[in-house]
């Protein structure tokens, strides 16, 4: 019988996928806070103004590895075959297939339920057909997979930041 | 008391009779003399009711009975009929009430602004604390909230936001108590900035929290909606009933330990404006305001809609009026009253005229910054009115005159009239600073700022894209609607008015320069 530990996928594929994660949510903490920057100056010191920053970052850092473990957790519950194998390239997969759909469901008041569930639909349809090419076309999954270790590094600069970040609000708290 | 009187009550009540003329006229004076030493000093509790217009409280002539509690109370209290706020919305407002300082001084220019880290030490609760009183604080009002955290060193009990709330989707305060004022930004971020069109920092998280928050809201509204037709208080994301804040002063000031000096800040009158079914439809009445020229700001609503919002806006006012007055005399039964002064007043008013709704706005007509003020001393029973121009920034030093506390040096207030042994505020300047525009700690180049003297109020717009340098004086006596601009027709008076803002404005921005 497989222990825990065997259900957990590699950690190289957790790595990558971490670094998956963290972008989309990253860019849309960088994006919004330095849209509102200037009018942070208008009240703080630069350091203050900064700082707000850094609170959005440590959110960001919290709200990618809420990603993370949910897609481990699903890895674990799942047959490994579905996604624990090739963790990284299908998790990935899966979380840029489902970023839309779960950003339209949490942002949109749900007005028609079954225009709705046809759009889940159409996504769940678009997933699978995402998950038919890589379990059929190796190749795929080995170039996501090539194309996360390339933006890890940038993916890992933003993780930097996110750690200083909670540093710097744990000391502003102390 | 029964009727005819007993030889023992015929006794008390001429005994009664011979200690009250023993009391000399001014018993605010006497009592600051008499507190150090020969007793116990007394309570202070400041009430504000967020967004208060005086010129919509029938206590200040309002033709619509919004107030008729404040009104039939101030027959034991001294009232202020031209009180002003220091500023148009509650972060300036605040910090000048509880630092009696102005904003230029104090620099609380912004929205959820507070005042600068080192005049943190100069406030209301350092004062009173220093003087051995139990301080205590809580605002319904994020904004308030800001101000409130400079000041949390010096508040021994700092009541927690959620603590009054129905519903409050606010961490800030709990996660980030000790960078209150900076986590709140990011909790602003985080939340959209308030603006339909603002991006939040949060790609998953916000969007989920707001979810859960609109299913607790509609559960809420299904238990709440037969009492609240038009929907509960609230304000941001705290929904709150104002019946809770007034049960929970009413039960919980009597156990404080005294003397405290305790301030309380509630949203009401502040929008949106939902009050209890009773006072819903209250002031369906025919009942139109003078119409007014359109501002050099207008923000579009006509007239009618204006009136509409107004009407709601007066309905909400007579709801708090009625939990004031509950809570008035449920104090009164407790025997609180018989040793607290009771401030009521506001940090700012509201406009709805001219083509401005709100308080939103770079102006600074009287609807949004002449507001009640109210002080019950205790044992009071007659009324005094005062006409005399005063500020927010006069209550530091008139409650701390009242203690029996020396006043600081960097107060801008002045004792009030009828505390004060000599009343020197006829010719005094009093000083309104709107400047939401401009940085913090920069001269202030892009603000209005109004002087206020005698009968007179001349109002300073500068560095607008549209109006650069211009002016409005008004003889706010005698044309209280602000109908007639007489800068260009009475040179005379706004001549020196102007000189004197100018020459104020230099003086304050000199340590920016």
């Amino acid at each position: 019988m497989a222990t825990f530990s065997d259900r957990l996928p590699s950690r190289h594929d957790i790595y990558l996928l971490f670094g998956a994660c963290v972008l989309p949510v990253q860019a849309q903490a960088l994006f919004s806070y330095l849209n509102e920057f200037p009018s942070l100056l208008r009240h703080m010191t630069v350091w203050d103004a900064l700082s707000a920053g850094a609170y959005s970052f440590t959110f960001a850092l919290f709200e990618s590895l809420v990603l993370l473990l949910a897609l481990a957790l699903l890895a674990i519950l799942l047959p490994a075959r579905w996604l624990k194998d090739d963790f990284a390239s299908k998790g990935s997969v899966a979380l840029y297939a489902l970023l839309p759909w779960l950003v339209y469901s949490l942002s949109t008041e749900i007005v028609s339920w079954p225009r709705y569930i046809l759009l889940s639909a159409g996504y769940l349809l678009l997933l699978s057909l995402l998950y038919l090419l890589l379990r059929r076309v190796g190749v795929t999954a080995g170039s996501i997979k090539a194309l996360l270790e390339r933006v890890s590094l940038l993916a890992y600069l933003h993780v930097v930041l996110d750690v200083f970040s909670l540093l710097v609000v744990i000391v502003r708290n102390l | 008391m029964s009727w005819p009187m007993n030889r023992r009550e015929f006794l008390k009540m001429g005994l009664g009779l011979l200690a009250s003329l023993a009391v000399p006229w001014d018993r605010a004076a006497v009592t600051a003399r008499t507190h150090p030493g020969s007793q116990r000093p007394p309570n202070v509790l400041i009430l504000v009711f967020d967004a208060f217009s005086a010129l919509n409280a029938s206590l200040h002539a309002y033709p619509r009975q919004t107030t008729p509690n404040l009104a039939q109370l101030a027959a034991r209290a001294t009232g202020y009929h031209r009180h002003y706020a220091a500023g148009n919305f509650t972060n300036p407002g605040t910090a000048s009430l509880l630092s009696g300082t102005y904003p230029w001084t104090h620099r609380t220019l912004q929205l959820f602004d507070s005042v600068a880290k080192p005049l943190a030490g100069n406030s209301i609760f350092r004062e009173f604390a220093a003087a051995g009183y139990r301080t205590v604080a809580y605002s319904h009002n994020l904004q308030a909230l800001s101000v409130l955290e400079a000041f949390r060193p010096d508040i021994h009990q700092f009541i927690p936001l959620q603590e009054l709330c129905l519903l409050d989707n606010h961490f800030s305060d709990l996660l980030f108590a000790k960078d209150y004022n900076v986590a709140v930004w990011q909790e602003r971020l985080f939340h959209g900035a308030d603006r339909i069109h603002a991006r939040s920092t949060s790609l998953l998280l916000r969007s989920l929290s707001q979810k859960i928050w609109s299913a607790q809201v509609r559960s809420l509204e299904a238990r709440y909606g037969e009492l609240f037709p038009r929907g509960l208080p609230k304000m941001h994301d705290q929904i709150f009933l104002l019946e809770d804040a007034v049960d929970w002063l009413a039960s919980n000031l009597p156990q404080i330990p005294q003397p405290f000096m305790v301030y309380f800040h509630v949203i009401p009158p502040h929008g949106p404006c939902n009050p209890r079914r009773e006072f819903v439809g209250l002031f369906d009445d025919s009942w139109r305001p003078p119409h007014k020229p359109r501002s050099f700001f207008p923000q579009g609503p006509s007239d009618e809609l204006q009136n509409y919002h107004r009407r709601q806006y007066d309905e909400y006012i007579a709801y708090t009026d009625a939990e004031f007055g509950r809570l008035y005399r449920s104090l009164e039964r407790a025997g609180t009253l018989d040793d607290t002064y009771v401030v009521v007043t506001s940090d700012h008013g509201e406009l709805f005229e001219r083509g401005i709704m709100g308080h939103f706005t770079q102006t600074l007509y009287e609807p949004i910054v002449r507001i009640p003020l109210l002080i019950f001393q205790p044992g009071q029973s007659k009324r005094k009115d005062v006409y005399a121009p005063t500020s927010c920034v006069d209550v530091l030093p008139t409650l701390l005159h009242a203690a029996g506390q020396p006043i600081p040096d960097w107060c801008e207030g002045q004792v009030l009239p009828s505390f004060a042994s000599e009343a020197r505020l006829e010719e005094r300047s009093l000083y309104v600073v709107e400047a939401k525009r401009n940085r913090k700690y920069r001269a202030l180049t892009k603000a209005t700022v109004a002087i206020v003297k005698g009968p007179y109020k001349l109002v300073h717009y500068f560095g607008y894209p549209l109006h650069q340098d211009a002016y409005e004086l008004y003889d706010v006596d005698n044309d209280p609607e602000e109908l007639n601009d007489l800068y260009e027709s009475r040179k005379e008076l706004a001549q020196p008015l102007r000189a004197e803002l100018l020459s104020k404005l230099e003086e304050v921005n000199r340590p920016f320069a």
